[in-house]
């Protein structure tokens, strides 16, 4: 029926005969996609064991400190001082206790990492390259060798990153944010970096310089695949929600990244040639007064933040729409809502641009500006919300499976309500004055934008590994995995909340603990380390899961989840045309089409004839 | 929504008459932006003047030279608005300089 | 494919239902299998490149209006005879311009020699407009003082490198292109995606030069300086 006019479009080529050219340098978006996710996963491992190591830090620092304060109190000769003395000393050589600048430097790699080599590859580079172009009907991206660039400016910018772990002076201590003056004179690094050093922070830059140029390749690939590669039938209200969701993102990062891009390169100018944009005058960084004047911080955290805020979307909005994916068609209903969900995604992408001054309020912005933020910021809560309630629209009634798929989508959920309600309290101008560089304010973007994202990710790996690789992941190991994450996290980050209520500030390597109220702290602090190496090893289970699922998983056949949309409806793994001899079938239904009242079975997928749906069906959205 | 239907843009009639009054134009206001720099005048109406003629500039340089005028109209509603919306945001950052002049060296 | 006559999605022998009433329309360009904007893809990724990069030089002349507000002495460093020669790297880049139009034109009659020589004649113009601008550079960077630099060099600096550094793409981007499509190896598409980038490099100039220059110009300096 349809296949007559799908034929005009086939051009099928051949897939390269070389192996380099065909799992290395390869312009095949199904490849770059593995790249991306593989990418994402060594980062996530990277940065995750780097908190490890300053948790451990910090859940000892604390303890030093109170054995410190009792010294104190002490006379220095006696022998209790110094048997008090041998036991911090003996902890400090036995854990982790970092200095000051190698505390702040992991704690840069750590953020850098997991935001930007993790957080805005996998769910956007890795699922999105894989799978946008099947969803949509199209035999590749719309521009293969850009494809290729993006994932190895991509590779090339984690390796510069990487690098300023073995230049003199170690990695940058300026935070993910990377804040002059502190980023932006070399001198003001402090111990170590006396002399000439500071290449970590000049490495750091340049990977996120190449990093946008990445992005922006990727988006606009994105972009023009979305809107052109469609096929017949695919109008832009049957794309599935995954494709709405990569689109915004796209949009995003293409209108996103060049203002960071600017940023990057302005500090680069003040680092290495004596220009003064983030820089003002009379600072002294420890002997030499800088001569630099004239500039301002702030300048650099407008438009660190103009892209800093989108990026917190760039990184959660292709989850949103896995996740919508994922719980209808384990709750075998349609989603609740679908075209509310469109403008929904839109929605919090459109706001996000308007939000990024309340990353500043204690920057010394005017309280006018910091009101009309404020309001904005909470206007982001009318789609967010939205979704939250289409979401368990979705699953009301619904005839749930709880594969581990599933569960991770409704962690995600969890922890986006969570990770949500800390929001509404940061979003205020007056409260956030309070909460400020508080752990409140870590817990809060470590549970929204941080899990929430990466359990989207493990919800996409879950149920795109089948398709991706051919072979079912283990379901108890999965689940095992979940339930211990899922609670891991919010036993680490809700009790960071705690912590910021009573003002503990974050980014500080050690602390006086008189001044907090000091037990509580320090316990807090070692619940926090023991449920993070806890959550740590146990993601080992999921490498497990992945390597034994790879070779000695059931093999999948081709819907092991009764889904509708396109990439079910080719073999796993799918051929290097996608669809078999570059027939592309033309689309004659809605993405979630399960249980329609009248047909043969409780899913319709989207590539079936027009009389799979019964004409009496009601009309889906 | 377009005067084009599902048809290709691509065939349109090269016109040399046009492109060259394009470019007589571009030039002409160049020289007019040159002159104002000979004659004083206060930063703020010289600012908006030849913000102006550059946005005049662009959109001669945007419509005839980069053939924007032969896109669909939602084509070029989509990237005109986003852009210029887009940067149209950066103008929040600008209030805070004022603020900077009380409180610099 | 099909003509105007809006017909519905086909529903069998079922008559229009509720549902086939929301049928998408298959002469809609937006039914799929067509690029909806009926644009080439290739024009289409360059004008969101465009968009982009747009957006990063809004931002870096954005710093520039930032700082230059914030100092109520801004200095008036252009004398007369850099505007001179500021215009005639403008009109260096307006023609240029208007060589890459001729160029695209060429291509698209099918005159491959005539639009080689269009573009080599564009990437020339870009090499003289960056003769000229780097000439000028050297002279400010000998005339710097010693230690950080004055904001107002640090925004000219910003502004016209980044500005540099697309020309310098671009001329090396149409030195590829010419011949490349000397050997028949692009499509009069790929001519004309270039075009778009050439002429958004002269777009941006637009706007580089009275900000940058004319902005900050005090005539009665004179020439020389």
């Amino acid at each position: 029926m349809s296949a007559e006019s799908a034929a005009e479009h086939v051009h099928v080529h051949e897939p390269p005969s070389s192996f380099i050219r065909r799992w290395i340098f390869s312009t095949d978006h199904k490849v770059v996609g593995i790249q991306y996710w593989i990418l994402a996963l060594v980062a996530a491992f990277v940065g995750m064991w780097l908190s490890v190591v300053f948790r451990l830090h910090l859940a000892n620092e604390g303890t030093i400190a109170q054995l410190n304060n009792q010294l104190s109190a002490l006379a220095p000769d006696s022998a209790q001082a110094q048997a008090l003395t041998e036991q911090i000393k003996a902890l400090q050589a036995k854990w982790f206790v970092l200095t000051p600048e190698k505390y702040l430097s992991y704690l840069t790699m750590h953020g850098t990492i997991l935001v930007f080599m993790v957080l805005t590859t996998a769910p956007m580079g890795g699922f999105g390259n894989y799978f946008l172009p099947i969803q949509i009907g199209a035999l590749d991206m719309a521009f293969p060798r850009l494809n290729m660039l993006s994932i190895w400016l991509t590779i090339l910018s984690f390796i510069t990153l990487m690098a300023a772990f073995f230049v003199p002076g170690g990695p940058p201590n300026s935070g993910w944010t990377g804040y002059p003056p502190l980023s932006a004179i070399p001198a003001a690094q402090g111990k170590g970096y006396e002399g000439p050093g500071g290449y970590g922070q000049d490495l750091w830059v340049l990977s996120i310089a190449i990093f946008c140029f990445a992005s922006l390749v990727g988006a606009i690939n994105f972009i023009v695949t979305t809107l052109d590669l469609r096929t017949k039938g695919m109008t832009m209200l049957r794309m599935p929600l995954t494709c709405w969701a990569w689109f915004v993102t796209a949009i995003l990062s293409l209108l996103s990244f060049a203002v960071l891009l600017v940023a990057g390169l302005l500090l680069l100018l003040d680092r290495n040639a004596g220009t003064s944009f983030f820089i003002p005058g009379d600072l002294f960084f420890n002997k030499p007064l800088v001569d630099h004047r004239g500039g301002s911080p702030i300048l650099f955290q407008h438009l660190f933040w103009f892209f800093g805020h989108p990026e917190v979307y760039i990184a959660i909005v292709p989850g949103m729409g896995l996740v919508s994916h994922l719980l209808s068609t384990f709750a075998r209903k349609p989603v609740f809502g679908y075209a509310a969900m469109v403008f929904a995604i839109f929605g919090i992408g459109i706001v996000g641009f308007f939000v990024w001054g309340h990353h500043m309020f204690q920057s010394g912005m005017s309280p006018y500006v910091a009101v009309a933020f404020s309001v904005m910021t909470m206007v982001v809560g009318v789609p967010s919300a939205i979704k939250t309630f289409n979401w368990l629209g979705t699953l009301w009634g619904g005839n749930i499976r709880f594969t581990s798929p599933m569960l991770y989508a409704l962690g995600f959920v969890s922890l986006f309500v969570t990770g949500g309600i800390g929001g509404i309290f940061l979003g205020q101008n007056a409260v956030d004055i309070y909460f400020h560089d508080t752990y409140f304010v870590v817990g809060h973007f470590h549970l929204i934008m941080g899990v929430a994202a990466i359990f989207a990710m493990f919800a996409g790996t879950a149920f795109w590994f089948p398709k991706m690789f051919g072979r079912m992941m283990n379901e108890p190991l999965g689940k095992i995995h979940f339930w211990i994450t899922f609670a891991g996290v919010n036993v680490i980050f809700i009790t960071m909340h705690l912590m910021g209520l009573e003002g503990h500030p974050r980014r500080y390597s050690g602390f006086n603990y008189d001044f907090l109220s000091s037990n509580y702290m320090v316990t807090c602090h070692k619940i926090v380390t023991h449920t993070a190496i806890l959550t740590a090893t146990t993601q080992l289970l999921l490498l497990v899961n992945i390597v034994y699922s790879l070779f000695a998983g059931p093999k999948a056949t081709d819907n092991p989840w009764e889904a509708t949309s396109l990439e079910w409806a080719i073999p796993s793994p799918p051929p290097f045309e996608n669809f078999k001899g570059g027939h592309v079938p033309e689309v004659h239904h809605g993405p979630y089409e399960f249980s329609v009242p009248g047909a043969a079975k409780d899913y319709i997928m989207q590539q079936e004839p027009p009389e799979a749906r019964p004409a009496t069906a009601p009309s889906a959205h | 929504m377009s005067d084009h239907g599902a048809g290709h843009t691509a065939h349109h009639e090269f016109n040399l008459k046009e492109n060259l009054g394009n470019w007589f134009f571009l030039l002409a206001l160049t020289l007019l932006e040159v002159w104002l720099a000979y004659i004083h005048l206060p930063p703020v109406t010289m600012l908006v003047t030849l913000l102006g003629l550059s946005g005049l500039k662009a959109a001669g340089i945007i419509a005839i030279f980069m053939h924007m005028k032969f896109e669909k109209l939602s084509f070029v509603l989509v990237v005109v608005s986003l852009t210029v919306l887009t940067i149209a945001l950066l103008l929040i950052i600008v209030p805070d300089a004022y603020v900077l002049q009380n409180y610099r060296w | 494919m099909s003509e105007a006559t809006a017909e519905k999605a086909v529903e069998g022998a079922a008559p229009a239902t509720a549902a086939a009433a929301h049928a998408p329309v298959k002469s809609d360009p937006w039914y799929g299998g067509v690029a909806p904007f009926g644009t080439d893809s290739k024009k289409f990724g360059m004008w969101l490149f465009i968009m982009s990069d747009s957006i990063t030089f809004a931002a870096i002349l954005m710093a520039y209006t930032y700082m230059r507000i914030a100092d109520p002495d801004w200095p008036l460093v252009f004398n007369a005879q850099s505007v001179v020669l500021s215009t005639i790297m403008t009109f260096v880049l307006l023609s240029s311009s208007l060589t890459m139009v001729l160029g695209v034109a060429a291509a698209e009659a099918g005159k491959r020699k005539r639009a080689a020589a269009w573009i080599f004649a564009t990437a020339f113009g870009g090499v003289a407009f960056t003769v000229i601008h780097a000439w000028e550079w050297s002279h400010v960077i000998h005339d710097l003082p010693e230690g950080a630099m004055p904001m107002m060099w640090g925004c000219f600096f910003a502004a016209t490198g980044m500005h540099m550094l697309h020309v310098t793409i671009g001329v090396g981007y149409l030195v590829i292109l010419g011949l490349a499509y000397l050997s028949g190896k692009f499509k009069p598409v790929d001519v004309e995606v270039a075009g778009l980038y050439w002429h958004f490099v002269d777009l941006v100039w637009m706007f580089v030069f009275p900000l940058i220059y004319l902005m900050s110009t005090d005539m009665t300096k004179g020439f020389g300086h």
